[in-house]
């Protein structure tokens, strides 16, 4: 943090995660279904980057926060145990669409996934990165980004159900 | 190029964030705890710079056996790799999944040792100090060796351009990669699972060679015959050995069966296409293989907007289906004359 005004540093850190948070916790969230270790996913993410701010403020901090959540979370996954997928706050939660009940299936459809397959379609889908770019972020071939994009579509194929026409399927 | 159900699941993901996700993340809180980390990594630096290289260096001398068991080659069939000398190692990234927390990194190395491989895995931490090793002499052959309750590791002896594992049961591995090891030619894939896997639930391995030759693992060449429909072309690859069916899609992609039937009966599911020609969206593509003898295929689909074509591989009758991709079920029966000469007629679910 040398040859950076603390106040300053603070001040730029703040704005950061004021702009990132949001897409941040919805990728801890969609990765972890639960909100508290989403929570603490992101807590710990953010602080390692303030940590590394003076080597991240110039270039994509959100990039390198995210790859820092992404690592921990698999750190995570090594130890962990079934966890519920919750309600999610939204600040309209009327929806005559049914809209809400659907989000709320799309995240447990996820958490229903391998975790590799998982991470990629979050990756790839939410967070809307590239093959390759998944690949490096998640330290594997671009071959197993492609397999596990194709398993976890597959996956959630079996389990997506028709919004319009509700045929049997 | 983007299916349907890419397109859906990337907008369902985009609507989320219209959403209030509130993890209390307060940018307040993270930089007092940011200084204070600050604070405390000054104070240990000070405090220990001088004698933490020393202990690093002790550490990366203290081997720790691999807990793990130890299987026997899954296939005994292979052909012999010629003799070499060192190799190069290949990497993984383990990310401390399946074989210890510590562990980041995976390095697998071969070196030729008789008719055989003389194989060494080193596990590392993120800070390069050893964590296991395992040395064990391997049968030049396709092999698994169980290296953690979730974590296989193949050995191919071959370049591959891709690879695949074929279990015995419908469970799937949730991750695979695998690399080129060295001078040998040989391929190491790190195969883990969801749930504990035994070497045993592995039927063998298929995969594409230098020579776009596709193998098995014992031993064959898949054979391939290509189905013909109205608009475009199959190139269909079939392992009787495995019950393994693939195909080349018209614009040069590989699927594999590996993923669930619908049901018991219904055809495999054999992926999505997009940009098919004569196709506006995207397509569904099922397929299989008639039992040994049979004839007379016939598919009655749900609509004419699919289509159906067969092609006979040595005895078998081979088997597409395409269909855009629709909230139905696009196949209601599937009938053909059996073997024994009695038809056949199943009713799709």
């Amino acid at each position: 943090m040398i040859g950076l005004p603390t106040p300053t540093r603070d001040a730029e850190f703040a704005e950061f995660v004021n702009a990132a948070s949001p897409s941040l916790s919805w990728t801890a969230f969609l990765l972890t279904g639960d909100r508290h270790t989403a929570a603490d996913l992101v807590q710990e993410a953010l602080i390692r980057t303030y940590l590394a701010w003076r080597k991240v403020r110039h270039g994509d901090a959100t990039a390198y926060a995210r790859r820092t959540l992404v690592n921990l979370n698999i750190d995570q996954w090594r130890r962990r145990t079934p966890m519920p997928v919750e309600q999610v706050d939204r600040a309209d939660s009327r929806n005559a669409e049914g809209a809400v009940d659907d989000r709320d299936e799309l995240v447990r459809m996820l958490a229903g996934l391998p975790a590799q397959q998982r991470r990629v379609l979050v990756l790839r889908y939410f967070n809307d990165l590239p093959e390759a770019e998944v690949a490096g972020l998640l330290g594997i071939s671009l071959g197993a980004v492609k397999s596990a994009a194709s398993r976890g579509l597959a996956g959630l194929r079996s389990q997506y159900v028709p919004v319009s026409k509700g045929e049997n399927r | 190029m983007t299916t349907d159900l890419q397109e859906r699941l990337r907008e369902d993901l985009a609507n989320l964030t219209s959403a209030r996700l509130d993890l209390g993340v307060d940018p307040d809180d993270l930089i007092r705890t940011g200084r204070r980390t600050l604070r405390a990594r000054t104070v240990r630096r000070v405090a220990g710079g001088g004698s933490l290289a020393v202990a690093a260096a002790l550490l990366a001398l203290t081997i720790i056996p691999w807990p793990g068991t130890l299987a026997a080659p899954v296939i005994p069939a292979a052909p012999a790799v010629g003799a070499g000398g060192l190799t190069d190692a290949a990497y993984f990234r383990v990310d401390g999944i399946g074989l210890g927390a510590d562990t980041d990194r995976l390095e697998v190395d071969v070196e030729a040792a008789g008719a055989g491989w003389e194989v060494t895995t080193l596990a590392t931490r993120s800070d390069g100090r050893l964590t296991h090793r395992l040395s064990f002499h391997q049968d030049a052959a396709p092999s698994a060796v169980q290296l953690a309750p979730k974590v296989i590791l193949e050995l191919l002896p071959s370049r591959v351009n891709w690879a695949e594992v074929v279990m015995k049961d419908k469970k799937q591995a949730s991750r695979i990669d695998y690399m080129h090891v060295g001078v040998l030619d040989l391929t190491a894939s790190l195969v883990w699972f969801d749930e504990p896997t035994q070497v045993q639930d592995i039927a063998g391995f298929i995969w594409e060679g230098p020579d776009s030759v596709v193998r098995d693992s014992l031993g064959f060449t898949m054979e391939t015959v290509d189905v013909a429909l109205h608009s475009h072309t199959f190139q269909v690859y079939w392992d009787q050995a495995l019950d393994f069916l693939s195909y080349q899609s018209p614009d040069g992609q590989v699927f594999f069966s590996g993923m669930a039937k619908p049901a018991e009966i219904y055809p495999r599911f054999l992926g999505e296409l997009d940009g098919l020609p004569g196709s506006a969206g995207s397509t569904e593509v099922y397929g299989d293989v008639l039992p040994k003898g049979a004839h007379d295929l016939h598919i009655e689909l749900a609509s004419a907007k699919g289509e159906w074509a067969h092609a006979q591989l040595d005895s078998r009758t081979v088997y597409i289906v395409t269909f855009p991709t629709a909230s139905q079920n696009p196949i209601r029966s599937i009938s053909y004359i059996g073997a024994d000469g009695e038809p056949v007629s199943l009713r799709m679910p």
